[in-house]
């Protein structure tokens, strides 16, 4: 048996992918539209700082610059050759003019625990406009002078992301800088957390769709129990009432086919009875209308004329209840006949038993063999014809006072039954063409035998629906031949055996 | 069968002590062979070709047997079959039959038949049935049992072989009225023993085989065949 596919198990499957591939691409999303987010505020917020760093210096740097101008005025107003006589004041004025007495801001280091823990990732600059140092943080890299703006600068070993602004008449530039990694660390945990509920959902969600699936799927369990339960040749239909619609369609289509299926068995079953009354009925019409004639004539020679036209209905009698059994046989199917058990030895019994006054006809001493019970699986009124055609065969086709055996017979693993007799044999070229179909024995066709070359069709073919084979081998005494048909299983004698069935006739 | 006198007295006599069949037969060419058939066996024959004609024919009694055909027109064979045994009467019905699956035998014993035939049948046997159905239903009032040359009257326990009387024990008497009741048909050595047992006394293991040999070198060495692995026979003429 191939593993079929459960639908349950792969609706499993198929939800719980499909819900884990919608689950990755709303991370993915997520976490575009977090990290998009992100860059915004953190910009925006970077951006804020530089401004308010800057106005919050930039009149020191104003300041600087009137004491520039003011140092300046001073010096002007003293003059460069009278101030050379005072060397310190003009040391001091010159350096206002050049420097505005500008100041160095050290911001103070922090306490570790007091610190933001984003802290270390940010980082301020401040700077006059000759690029000289106003204000650093201390764990401010050595960010180069940047342009104005937004800018992606790598610096220590890291990105930075830094915004810088520079005042127009001083020329004052401050620049805030930040980790890139923060962001990054940032949007990779918002991501993450809204994927957290999902991921403790799924096995309760997995727990859930297996228990719906299965209730959902507990209809079409039912009718395949239903249809399980079946006898295995029963065509009747399944109840289909308090079915979901997709079972229902199925139900109906089957049940279709069960009503199809069984008015062809009954249309075949009418037919082969209907030919069976039309030959027969003619048949016997003809047969009783010559027996009537045979006793009132008076002449020797007209009577051996009826006997043989007696002699020709008896032969198309034949005939029509072989073609009619073969096609019974035809028309049956395997696996309706190997429901019970049949006993060989007592429906080879019955079939010598019915054949023995056709054998004392023909001059044949006909017996049987069997030592106790030997079951085989199968339809016990097929058996019957089975075997009924071989004693008939046999007995048919040895030439008088000849003898046919039928043995019946049991071993580790096979059963069997044999007919043998002593008469002309099959030679060996002919032995694969005495199953067809209207063949006659080279050998037999000369004997007055009124063969209708069915019989072992007939055989071959009840045979192969009981799975059983045949073997053809020598017959009585080194004469003859010897049909052997054996079943491929052995059976204990103490398994429930069926009645043949013609012994409950006759 | 021959008139023993050609007078007319004597076979208006006759023709009173002659069965009365009923013969409930559709087809036309078989109904007409099976009357000159019957006909030929000195029965007297009512042929009708339809079930409703034959339930009337039934209600008037006068038939000592029926054979009748399954498949009629009108009311169908089973049918006026039941009818007839639901009615009480007993009237031997011999079936003959165009269908010989199992299923049909067995519905038409099962309706009340007291035998049956699958066509085509041979005469000889149709008679033959005849007269053992009609010999069952009157608790065998018409005794003699005649084989060929051997003629076996039951009632008197006597065997005339040739007309000349045959002296034989009681014992072989039953073991040859069981053969004689089924020619053709082998009867098995458990069978015969079972018949000497309903005798009384115990059965030695060989006792079935001696009685059939005193019976043989009576009657004849091939009157009773040897059925190998079987039994024994006595075939039909």
């Amino acid at each position: 048996m191939t593993s079929h596919l459960s639908i349950q198990r792969r609706l499993l499957t198929m939800l719980i992918s499909t819900i884990l591939l919608i689950w990755a691409v709303v991370f993915v999303l997520v976490y575009y539209v977090a990290e998009h987010e992100v860059e915004e505020v953190f910009d925006a917020d970077l951006t804020r700082s530089a401004h308010i760093l800057q106005s919050l210096l930039l009149h020191e740097a104003e300041e600087e610059q009137v004491m520039a101008s003011m140092a300046q005025e001073i010096i002007e107003g003293i003059g460069e050759q009278r101030l050379a006589d005072f060397p310190r004041l003009a040391q001091f004025l010159h350096r206002g003019r050049i420097e505005g007495y500008r100041e160095k801001i050290q911001l103070p280091a922090m306490a570790a625990d007091a610190r933001h823990r984003y802290g270390p990732e940010l980082a301020f600059l401040a700077r006059y406009a000759d690029g000289t140092v106003m204000m650093q943080d201390q764990h401010a890299p050595k960010i180069p002078l940047g342009p104005d703006g937004l800018t992606d600068v790598y610096a220590d070993g890291e990105m930075w992301r830094i915004y810088g602004v520079t005042d127009k008449t001083t020329g004052f530039m401050v620049q805030v800088g930040e980790k890139r990694s923060i962001r990054a660390h940032l949007v990779s945990y918002i991501a993450l957390n809204s994927l957290m509920p999902l991921m403790i959902a799924l096995p309760v969600l997995s727990v859930l769709i297996w228990l719906v699936v299965g209730h959902a799927l507990a209809p079409l369990k039912q009718v395949a129990e239903e249809v399980s339960k079946r006898a295995p040749d029963s065509l009747e239909t399944i109840d289909a009432a308090n079915t979901p619609r997709e079972v229902f369609s199925l139900l109906a289509a089957l049940n279709q086919l069960f009503t199809r299926v069984g008015s062809a068995i009954q249309r075949e079953r009418q037919f082969t009875a209907n030919a069976a009354h039309e030959l027969r009925t003619p048949l016997a019409a003809l047969k009783t209308h010559l027996q009537v004639a045979r006793t009132k004539s008076e002449e020797d020679s007209t009577r051996r004329s009826l006997d043989r036209a007696v002699e020709g209905v008896d032969r198309a009698t034949h005939t029509v209840e072989q073609l009619l059994m073969l096609a019974r046989a035809d028309a049956q199917e395997t696996h309706a006949l190997t429901g019970r058990s049949v006993n060989l030895a007592e429906v080879a019994v019955t079939v010598v038993s019915a054949l023995s006054q056709f054998a004392y006809e023909r001059n044949i001493d006909l017996g049987i063999s069997t030592s106790g019970a030997v079951s085989v699986k199968g339809d016990a009124a097929s058996l019957s014809v089975l075997v009924r055609n071989l004693v008939d065969n046999a007995v048919r086709y040895t030439p008088a006072g000849g003898s046919v055996t039928v043995a019946v017979g049991t071993d580790s693993e096979q059963s069997w039954i044999e007919v043998s007799d002593d008469g002309v044999g099959i030679t060996a070229d002919e032995r694969p063409k005495v199953f067809d179909r209207f063949h006659r024995g080279a050998g037999r066709r000369t004997m007055n035998a009124n063969g209708s070359g069915l019989g072992l069709s007939l055989v071959s073919r009840i045979a192969a629906l009981h799975n059983a084979t045949i073997q053809i081998g020598e017959g009585l005494n080194g004469k003859g031949v010897a049909m052997k048909v054996v079943f491929p299983e052995r059976l204990t004698a103490t398994a429930q055996t069926q009645q043949p069935r013609e012994a409950l006739i006759s | 069968m021959r008139p023993l006198e050609e007078s007319a007295q004597w076979r208006i006599a006759a023709e009173a002590f002659k069965l009365r069949v009923l013969l409930v037969e559709d087809d036309e060419l078989l109904g007409s062979a099976v009357q000159q058939g019957l006909e030929q066996f000195d029965y007297t024959v009512d042929w009708l070709r339809d079930g409703q004609l034959a339930s009337v024919a039934l209600q008037n009694g006068e038939s000592d047997l029926m054979v009748l055909d399954l498949g009629l027109p009108g009311k169908s064979g089973l049918e006026l079959l039941s009818e007839l045994r639901a009615s009480g009467s007993n009237l031997p019905v011999l079936i003959l039959t165009a269908r010989d699956t199992v299923e049909d035998r067995i519905a038409g014993l099962d309706t009340g038949a007291d035998d049956y035939l699958i066509k085509p049948f041979d005469l000889g046997e149709l008679t033959a049935r005849l007269r053992a159905i009609s010999r069952r239903r009157e608790g065998r009032a018409t005794p003699l049992i005649q084989h060929g040359d051997l003629v076996f009257d039951p009632a008197a326990r006597s065997v005339r072989l040739n007309e000349q009387p045959i002296k034989l024990s009681a014992k072989a008497l039953a073991i040859l009225e069981a053969l004689l009741e089924r020619p053709g048909i082998p009867l098995s050595r458990e069978r015969l023993e079972g018949i000497l047992y309903g005798w009384g006394e115990g059965v030695e293991s060989n006792a079935v085989e001696v009685h059939i040999h005193h019976l043989r070198k009576q009657l004849g060495k091939n009157f009773i065949r040897t059925v190998r692995g079987l039994g024994y026979m006595i075939p039909r003429i």
